[in-house]
């Protein structure tokens, strides 16, 4: 294990190559070098300074400095991050600590950064890429759920906060976050929502977790809540108890008619604290891809794997997605995802949802049984 | 219901015991518990029932009330628990409805016909809609718990699934070897199987480990068989366990080693976590979020009181928590749904 000042000076060298593939994005460039460069530096810097990740590589015989693709270096289980340190710096060097959701006093994910400067860029170049594609640079943003300093330790309260500071209209925080102490606040929604529409706004962004738009829906009923021209609705998340759950296809219909905008403009982001970078839905870009099939970043790629042998599926056969994710420096740049993907092509691949586990056979209570509660 | 009565179910048990030998090789091919797990699941099997015995179960049916029929769905158990559910069927009602798991019937079909009770019948593919009278006594996941709830038409007790846990503080060696009993009994894979080990100081904590994985390796009972699924969640389990801490592995199981309280459920067939405490307040803490799975307590020594830790869940030896006396269920939680407030839209914790 080496230490010092040079893993500091290390870990900038490798955050500014990250930032490069990001930078190279947005301007239309060639990625500044190849992945699996970047990606098995990173390997070797995380083996370095990390002790799990050493462990992990001397199991299995692995040298890091042996490591030439991607696919060489073993992946982190998201469940470690509730166990153990996964990242590379001293503990009072953190400047931005992200924490999993679980029921009170449940274990919690850890993902801790010595910055979030490429967390932003990247979190921005992709989301301008896709996300807010075709809408103008600003427009009014819309958030159903609370402001960022009520969720000071989630990673998607500081990511929908940093896109309504680049893609948002000035707004106020009222006028901004509609869910306040827990509580969906519909008729402040709905006041923003029918100045937008007397002004003839053209152009809205809403963003939301996946049950904060069932709490919408039920609040609604049969009613509907008509959004400006040109809304698209991102949504993200799992429910994990927070609401009844509906399938995707279901939660899109209904969150069309009630918002009055076309399935198209309906789209998922897929993320998580344990990583630094998001997916999209490709819809967002190709009008013509099925919904559930995502677009990876230049910077990150989800490869299905055997649950068993860790090894790459066939192309084609569905496995757990090992997110190889190159903005992840200071922690786990792979990680073992728990949800079941499929390839969808070079750049895509199709989410299917959370791997459902073993079923019982007997009454000991099953993993998934654990998880669906919230206690991860 | 009378002495007698309970005391024919209980001959019926003793019967199918003593021709165990028929259905062994079907059990281990419907459990996936090897041919000598199923022998040992047997020797789980009530066969004796005390005066203490009757007088909890009298006690436990007067809780429950009467009812002119109960319809007993069986579909997670282990197999012998089929037993347990038949008398606490029979003790609050004069007629016994059972239908038995689609994937492991062999077991109650059996006992059935040992008890030679004409007031219990098999009706195997039971609509659960279809029961008009009585009560319903269903086993088995949340899921499948809150479906039978959905459609019943009378009232549900429900009996979900759930783990045990075990605190210890005394001897590492005998601690490991007592453990290894209660996980091997079913392969981990009934309610009161033992997934977590908390041990009071990391030092003790690694030579609990130790023992298990010895005491485990050591089994004269083979592993049964895990599902596709199973190994995949064990290889998982496995890897998050070796970037924490420490693994011990083989055909036999596995036991993970972590240095700090907080706990991850590995899947059952033989994984068991152990993790060190160094007070109380930590324990309690570690084990809150799990506690309303916990059915029980194994529990050696320690400054603390084990009953205080989860008031619901039975405290009891290293090395007895596949044995729960006869008083009743073996899980004494009771299954409820919880129910979500529309307007009331939590905080996006998702990630």
């Amino acid at each position: 294990m080496k230490h010092g000042a040079s893993r500091r000076e290390e870990s900038e060298r490798l955050h500014a190559r990250a930032r490069a593939f990001a930078r190279a994005f947005e301007e239309g460039r060639a990625p500044p070098e190849a992945f699996d460069a970047l990606a098995c530096d990173l390997a070797r810097f995380q083996a370095a300074y990390v002790p799990g990740y050493a462990r992990l590589c001397s199991a299995r015989a692995l040298d890091p400095a042996t490591f030439r693709r991607a696919a060489d270096a073993p992946a982190v289980p998201q469940e470690a991050f509730k166990l153990a340190r996964v990242f590379a710096f001293d503990d009072g060097d953190a400047t931005a600590t992200f924490r999993t959701s679980g029921t009170t006093g449940a274990a919690r994910g850890v993902h801790a950064m010595r910055t979030t400067e490429t967390y932003d860029l990247a979190s921005v170049a992709f989301a301008r890429h896709t996300l807010t594609r075709g809408l103008p640079a600003r427009v009014p943003v819309l958030v159903l759920g609370p402001a960022p300093r009520e969720l000071p330790d989630a990673s998607l309260a500081h990511m929908i906060a940093r896109f309504v500071e680049v893609f948002g209209e000035p707004a106020s925080e009222e006028e901004t976050y509609f869910v306040t102490d827990g509580v969906l606040d519909l008729e402040a929604l709905d006041r923003r929502v029918a100045r937008l529409v007397v002004e003839e706004r053209n152009g809205v962004l809403v963003m939301a977790t996946s049950f904060a738009l069932v709490h919408v829906l039920d609040a609604l009923g049969d009613a509907t809540f008509p959004m400006p021209r040109g809304t698209r609705v991102m949504h993200t998340g799992g429910y994990k108890g927070r609401s009844r759950e509906l399938d995707p296809a279901e939660l899109r219909r209904d969150v069309a008619r009630a918002f009055g905008v076309g399935e198209a403009d309906i789209a998922c982001e897929y993320g998580m604290t344990e990583l630094t970078s998001q997916f999209y839905e490709a819809v967002l870009v190709d009008p013509a891809a099925p919904h559930g099939v995502y677009l990876e970043p230049p910077w990150a790629r989800v490869v299905p794997v055997d649950p068993e042998t860790l090894a790459p599926v066939a192309g084609g056969e569905v496995g757990v997605a090992r997110i190889e994710d190159l903005m992840n420096v200071d922690s786990a740049f792979c990680v073992l995802a728990s949800d079941r993907v499929r390839s969808a092509g070079p750049g895509r691949f199709e989410l299917l949802g959370r791997a459902r586990g073993a079923p019982p056979r007997g009454c000991s209570i099953a993993i998934d049984d654990m998880l669906s509660s919230g206690v991860a | 219901m009378d002495r007698e009565a309970l005391g024919r179910l209980v001959s019926g048990a003793s019967r199918l015991y003593a021709r165990r030998d028929v259905w062994v090789s079907d059990l281990a091919s419907t459990t996936g518990l090897s041919e000598a797990g199923v022998r040992l699941g047997f020797e789980h099997l009530e066969r004796e029932v005390s005066d203490d015995d009757v007088a909890r179960l009298s006690a436990w049916a007067l809780s429950q009330g009467p009812a002119d029929r109960v319809t007993v769905l069986l579909s997670a158990t282990v197999f012998v628990a089929a037993f347990r559910a038949l008398v606490l069927a029979r003790i609050v009602a004069p007629e016994v409805v059972l239908r038995p798991s689609r994937r492991d019937p062999i077991c109650a079909r059996a006992l059935v016909e040992c008890m030679q009770d004409t007031s219990i019948r098999i009706e195997e593919g039971l609509d659960v809609a279809s029961v008009d009278r009585g009560v319903i006594h269903a086993y088995g996941t949340d899921a499948t718990l809150r479906a039978v709830e959905a459609a019943a038409r009378v009232p549900v007790l429900g009996h979900g699934t759930g783990l045990g846990v075990c605190v210890v503080g005394g001897d590492p060696v005998a601690a490991g070897e007592a453990i290894a009993r209660d996980v091997v009994a079913f392969d981990q894979r009934g309610c009161l199987s033992p997934r977590i080990v908390w041990v009071d100081g990391g030092a003790r904590a690694r030579d609990v480990a130790h023992a298990l994985a010895s005491a485990l390796e050591a089994s004269p009972v083979p592993r049964g068989v895990l599902s596709v699924d199973e190994r995949g969640e064990a290889r998982r389990w496995g890897e998050s366990m070796r970037f924490a801490g420490q693994v011990w592995e083989g055909p036999w199981g596995a036991v993970g080693l972590t240095c700090a309280p907080d706990a991850v459920l590995g899947p059952p067939g033989r994984h068991v976590h152990v993790a060190p405490f160094a007070t109380t307040p930590e324990l309690r803490a570690a084990l809150a979020p799990l506690a309303r799975f916990v059915t029980t307590i194994g529990f050696q020594d320690g400054g603390l009181d084990p009953a205080a830790l989860v008031p619901h869940a039975r405290v009891v030896a290293l090395g007895s928590m596949q044995r729960p006396p006869l008083d009743g269920p073996v899980d004494r939680r009771s299954a409820g749904v919880s129910s979500t407030d529309p307007r009331r839209c939590p905080a996006p914790t998702a990630r």
